[in-house]
């Protein structure tokens, strides 16, 4: 393991560079306080320095705050409407979505939306800037036409309301747009690069040094990579500082840098498609290093996510050390000092140099992705935070990290830039150095004023990063700026702000982190524990190499084993037990129906007949059982589940085609549900409770489960569903039989395995593998089952209603039967033209594609205003071509396949009607790799009406209807008109658009913003309604009782007076 | 499949009007509804047999549904989203009992129980027609009047002739029953609704032996509702301020 301070020997990075490569994986997940404390040491000052830091920081913002200058525009607009406040926000929302609508009904109603809700009255004429004080922010800009004059009598929000009312709509719209444009170009250059060299000449002239960002975000599709390619070699010419005869730039002597995110050049710059990042996108990033080598331009690799990191050094790595970029000096890397792998990165990235015995410059920032990587750490269950959580973390990392870059073994080999708009840290730095071979970096529109001082003091370089590109793309980066700056905490903030005394801006980072009562943020508990009262299920980043490495190796293990599926039943004492049948059917995996998974028995009815004995038999004893008994069941299931996740995951390729990402999520829900319903059961279930009923007699009451119960579980959710029904039913005192998918035998007895290993008896809990024609059918006949919960197709849950209302009930002692159901969904998505185009793509491939488009929730009818519909489906047409379908367990895989040849059949007939009847988008390319299993390729159609669909299409098929706005009335009726009801996606930006459709259509889950699958059990409690399904929703707080009854235990008490429901 | 061929006219219009009046009904909220039905409660002191209790089981419903419903329910989560869970009403229920005196309840027991179901439904939200068997006419009449004169809006209820119940089961917009009775005639219903085809209706009992128990069940009201979650993607228009503003913080 990496020790921080073993980073400051002189002998560090002369270690091999494999060596020094092993040290950075393991850190991403690191406990954050005991590395921290690694740290502090690192970026600790002396007596001296720190005395000197302060004088210089000290000396620094006063001579800013002097400065007339210093307050400009953007920050009294900043200050004004800080992003702590409501206004801020929605102004952000508005700059964010504004510019990008193409309709202008569509724009007004979201202008309407943002600005009617908020409180604008403290910000009139409150501000001191003219361009804040005189009115609201954007209508300040047609001052010509609207006066703000506000009546005494009236409250700011009318004031505003009226105006936006009174005023013609195209005048608020151009004003509001406009003004969305002057402060984006307050932070970008020039719309492109010839302008971006004019604007940046004064400068350049006075020393700066430039490093000019091509505006743009990830690239989702080839023909959007080769843009930013071509956009990028345009730039490198522009930005050559030598001529054609070779002769140096007149006004610069220094060498300017472009800034490439690599995203953006590839539509697969992930770690999972390692093979074509080092291939693809390593030809195009040569390509590029070439010519700015040849031109005398610098490349910079810009960080992305943390999930980026290691490929991004891998790829780094490879174009460094190429034969014809060998001496260069001029490639460098952007390291983000809140990662946690940051300071081992660096330590590699000087061992890498000085093996080669040249120069990597490096630009060291603090990172701009920190709310993105603690969500996803937080929704995907990860060990830890790759990131660190308090500011001051990430700041002492900084200075740790530069002490590293300013030793003397490091000169010479590493070039650092050190990137920031601190006061303090610009001056810690700044002492620190005991040379002048590194820069300071600052955003362009940003910290002009600091940086000009700074200059003054310190005489050093200083380079500026500067966006270039046109309104269309600056948007995404205008908000992360906004983000960073914008909020009161803000260094920037509380830099220009006089009420911050300075000695609160220049204390030490480490003296600030120190008086932390601990290091890591206890606000931010760890994935793990983000629920007060229950574990969250954990899953492994695939993304780090060194977790990635353990996992598959297991994982593949438990592939070359061959599984078995028998009937599991308890033979109740004095019976004989049921003969079984000899006949075994043989397993194949849907991916390669040449490979033999294992082997099932399938129960028959003497079997059934024996089981349903046993389970009646049992269940006065089950459910006799304290709460607490049968809900310790459900945590060492869950706690087994995880133990043996690598082989469930490894069972739910091979026998249900999922792919990894598919497996391990699968994993975590099934031990979730077990976790959330031992809570539930614990918290509702335990005890006795008084009650007072409305006729006056106080009443012991207790929950108690209804009898036998049969669940019947779905394939396409082999596990979770399994495992969370008959967690369900066992908690609640129930007896279970289980009767799973005939596809999915092996993981359903694999999991029984695990339930009886985690201390559930063998008569409450049997299973039951065979034909639901006749398995289920003979279950459901049964007068003695209480209950039946169900997962499936509509019309099997109204089969089996059927059937349960049919049976004889004078032979049963359980009465009318509960069924719980949870059915299919004809699922939509409406998107508005306030959309983001690139997050709505991502978000219907996910919705529509995961897991090959086998789940209740997927993504069906995507419908699309027409106002931007062109754009989004050249996107997704190009996204599409982009996924690979093929070997579930293979890492770069997106879509496995199909269940089996059935399916494949109806959805290749489904299809077939397609391609005559409506118009073909995009198909995903099947490779050879799919000859062998029922692969059916994820494709896309546009069609007229949802009415044209005939019932719900399980698979990877989605059909796509474009919208004109004034249609969604209509729309909104055909939606209810199919009668199923699970989820509903909206993308807009109108929060009173997404609610009034909330409102109208009727679903079980709605999404906003976001993709519409992976429901979290106790956070999206999953359901619908009419055709859809039942309720209660599963994984929610109320399904427990549709298992259970009230009963009274112990002696009805008092009968006083009637309650009055006081 | 529906039968609305042999639905006559005035029942056709009725069950219209019933279906168009409960989204107006279920956007009204519980706290409206539930002082609609205290209203009606307070009505049922002087009107009925058994007045108090009567009075009584309305407000122990209300009670119920302020605390089970009322608020929207906010659930846990990662970072960066918001969920909640709240309900909605079905849609149209039917509410009905058996045509023969029970022979093990208390005479009042029956009246209760129907008296529970309805303000049940009308609570969660839905439209109610009352489908009551001739011995129970009286009461039909009653609770139709009583409803109506404590401010429920006249299309959300209606008072239907007993002998439309088995048409009326299998008409598609009926989105649940309510019954209380024996288990043959429960059965009955059951058959019919799984026989109509669509979507699975719920069928809720108060039998015979059991009949108090199952309507001071707290959580009946569960029975009567969808159930609904919203998540927001709150980072979607930019980042997560708030956690931004938290990261930020020394202490």
């Amino acid at each position: 393991m990496f020790t921080a301070l073993e980073a400051l020997n002189p002998r560090f990075i002369e270690q091999p560079l494999a060596e020094l490569w092993q040290l950075i994986s393991p850190l991403a997940l690191v406990d954050e306080s005991a590395w921290l404390a690694q740290l502090l040491p690192l970026a600790r000052p002396s007596t001296l320095e720190r005395r000197l830091t302060q004088a210089n920081a000290r000396q620094l913002i006063e001579r800013v705050r002097a400065d007339k200058q210093a307050v400009q525009l953007i920050d009294a607009l900043l200050q004004e409407y800080s992003l702590d406040t409501k206004e801020g926000i929605l102004l952000m929302c508005l700059a964010e979505a504004l510019m990008r609508i193409p309709d202008t009904v569509t724009a007004d109603a979201l202008i309407r939306d943002k600005l009617s809700v908020a409180d604008w009255q403290p910000h009139l004429r409150h501000s001191t800037s003219p361009f804040v004080n005189a009115s609201t922010w954007g209508l300040l800009l047609t001052g010509k036409v609207v006066n703000l004059e506000r009546r005494d009598t009236e409250s700011a929000n009318h004031t505003l309301t009226r105006l936006v009312n009174k005023v013609t709509e195209p005048v608020i719209r151009q004003a509001m747009s406009q003004a969305m444009k002057i402060m984006a170009y307050q932070f970008v250059l020039g719309r492109d690069m010839q302008e971006a060299q004019v604007n940046s000449q004064t400068l350049r002239a006075q020393g700066y040094r430039y490093s000019f960002d091509m505006l743009g975000e990830s690239a989702l599709t080839t023909h959007d990579a080769q843009q930013y390619g071509a956009a990028y070699r345009h730039a490198i010419r522009a930005a050559a500082t030598i001529d054609a005869n070779g002769n140096q730039d007149a006004i610069s002597n220094s060498t300017a840098s472009i800034s490439i995110k690599l995203s953006a050049l590839h539509p697969r710059y992930q770690a999972s498609n390692q093979q074509r990042v080092l291939s693809e996108l390593h030809d195009t990033l040569l390509q590029l290093a070439v010519q700015a080598k040849a031109w005398g331009v610098g490349i910079c690799i810009d960080a992305e996510e943390a999930d980026r990191l290691e490929i991004s050094l891998q790829l780094f790595a490879q174009i460094y050390q190429h034969p014809q970029l060998r001496g260069w000096g001029d490639f460098g890397i952007v390291v983000q000092a809140y990662s946690k792998r940051a300071l081992p990165v660096l330590t590699w990235l000087a061992g890498l140099a000085k093996q080669q015995g040249d120069m990597i410059p490096v630009r060291l920032v603090k990172g701009a992705y920190w709310d993105s990587e603690i969500k996803l750490a937080q929704q995907q269950g990860y060990a830890g935070y790759p990131v660190y959580t308090r500011k001051a973390g990430t700041d002492v990392a900084y200075l740790a990290c530069a002490r590293f870059l300013l030793t003397p073994q490091v000169q010479g080999y590493i070039y650092p830039q050190f990137a920031s708009h601190n006061a303090h840290t610009v001056a810690a730095v700044a002492t620190m150095a005991t040379h002048r071979e590194f820069e300071f970096q600052r955003l362009h529109g940003m910290g002009d004023v600091l940086y000009r001082h700074a200059l003054a003091m310190f005489g050093v370089n200083v380079r500026i990063y500067a966006p270039v590109g046109s309104h269309e793309n600056l948007l995404p980066y205008l908000v992360r700026r906004l983000l960073e700056n914008g909020a009161n905490s803000s260094f920037v903030h509380r830099l220009v702000d006089s009420q911050c005394a300075i000695s609160d801006l220049i204390a030490h980072p480490t003296d600030t982190l120190a008086r932390c009562p601990t290091l890591h943020n206890p606000r931010l508990p760890l994935p793990i524990n983000i629920f007060a009262d229950r574990q969250n299920s954990t899953k492994v980043n695939i993304n780090i190499s060194s977790a990635r490495q353990a996992l598959l190796q297991s994982i593949m293990m438990h592939m070359q084993q061959i599984w078995q599926a028998v009937p599991m039943i308890y033979v109740r004492p004095g019976s004989s037990p049921p003969s079984a049948d000899k006949h075994v059917d043989i397993v194949t995996a849907p991916y390669d129906r040449r490979i033999q998974v294992g082997t099932v028995q399938c129960a028959n009815a003497n079997q059934v007949t024996a089981a349903i004995d046993s389970a009646e038999y049992y269940f006065p004893t089950w459910s006799r059982k304290s709460v607490s008994e049968r809900a310790l069941c459900l945590d060492n299931m869950a706690n087994l589940l995880t133990l043996h996740s690598e082989e469930l995951v490894a069972l739910c390729h091979l026998e249900a085609g999922k792919t990894l990402d598919d497996g391990l999520d699968e994993v975590r829900e099934a031990v979730d549900f077990c976790r959330y319903y031992a809570l539930q059961a614990r918290t509702n279930f335990a005890d006795c409770h008084t009650r007072h009923c409305f006729d006056g007699v106080t009443r012991q009451v207790k929950r108690q489960g209804l009898g036998v119960f049969v669940c019947i579980s779905p394939w396409n959710f082999p596990l979770a569903i399994f495992v969370g029904q008959i967690a369900a039913a066992l908690v609640t005192g129930n007896t279970v039989l289980a009767k799973p998918a005939p596809q999915t035998n092996l993981i359903a007895a694999l999991a029984l395995q695990l339930f009886r290993a985690a201390g559930v008896p063998e008569p409450a809990l049997q299973l039951l593998p065979g034909d639901g024609a006749i398995i289920g059918q003979l279950l459901t006949q049964d007068p003695r089952v209480a209950g039946v919960v169900f997962t499936g197709s509509t019309t099997t849950a109204q089969q089996i209603n059927r059937t349960l209302s049919q049976r004889d009930l004078t032979q049963g002692n359980t009465g009318l039967a509960t069924l719980i159901a949870e059915t299919g969904g004809q699922n939509t998505m409406l998107v508005d033209s306030t959309a983001l185009p690139e997050q709505v793509v991502q978000d219907v491939l996910r919705s529509a594609f995961t897991s090959a488009g086998q789940r209740c929730s997927a993504l069906r009818v995507l419908f699309v205003q027409v106002d931007i519909a062109d754009r989004i489906l050249v996107l997704l047409q190009g996204a599409m071509l982009e996924l690979r379908v093929g070997k579930p367990y293979l890492l770069a895989t997106d879509v496995g396949p199909v269940i089996d040849s059935d399916a494949k059949a109806r959805l290749q007939a489904h299809i077939d009607k397609l391609s005559q009847s409506g118009q073909l988008i995009a198909q995903t390319p099947l490779s050879s790799e799919c000859e062998h299993g029922d692969f059916i390729a994820p494709v896309a159609f546009e069609i007229h009406s949802i009415k044209e669909l005939q019932g719900e299409i399980f698979g990877p098929v989605l059909h796509i209807i474009r919208y004109q706005s004034d249609e969604l009335e209509g729309i909104i009726a055909d939606i209810n008109g199919t009668g199923f009801g699970l989820t509903m996606a909206i993308h807009s930006r109108n929060d009173n658009h997404y609610r009034d459709l909330v409102q109208r259509v009727g679903v079980g889950n709605y999404y906003i913003n976001r993709d519409q699958v992976g429901a979290v059990v106790g956070v999206q409690p999953f359901g619908g309604q009419g055709l859809s399904g039942t309720g209660p929703k599963a994984g929610g707080p109320h399904y427990l009782y549709r298992f259970s009854r009230p009963q009274y235990c112990g002696d009805v008490c008092i009968k006083g007076s009637v309650d009055n429901g006081a | 499949m529906g039968h609305n061929d042999e639905l006559s006219p005035v029942l056709q219009r009725m069950l219209l009007a019933a279906e168009q009046a409960w989204p107006s009904w279920n956007d009204s909220g519980v706290i409206k509804r539930g002082e609609l039905l205290l209203r009606w409660a307070n009505n049922l002191t002087q009107h009925t047999t058994c007045g108090s209790l009567a009075s009584a089981t309305v407000r122990y419903q209300q009670q119920r549904a302020l605390s089970l419903l009322a608020d929207e329910l906010p659930l846990p989560g990662p970072t960066g989203e918001t969920n909640v869970l709240y309900s909605c009403g079905r849609g149209v229920f039917v509410l009905s009992a058996a045509e023969q005196e029970p022979l093990t309840e208390h005479d009042n027991d029956t009246m209760l129980a129907i008296i529970a179901l309805a303000s049940v439904a009308l609570l969660a939200g839905n439209s109610l027609l009352l489908v009551l068997p001739p011995r129970l006419a009286a009461l039909q009449r009653q609770l139709f009047v009583t409803l109506s004169a404590a401010g429920v809006p006249g299309p959300v209820v209606h008072s239907l002739d007993y002998a439309t119940l088995p048409t009326l089961v299998c008409q598609l917009p009926i989105a649940g029953v309510a019954y209380v009775g024996d288990l043959h005639g429960g059965q009955q219903l059951a058959r019919q609704l799984a026989d109509r085809g669509g979507m699975l209706v719920p069928l809720i009992t108060a039998l015979n032996g059991q009949v108090l128990t199952a309507v001071s069940d707290e959580h009946l009201l569960l029975r009567f509702i969808h159930e609904r979650t919203c998540t927001v993607n709150i980072t979607a228009m930019g980042g997560n301020t708030s956690l931004l503003a938290q990261g930020a913080r020394d202490n």
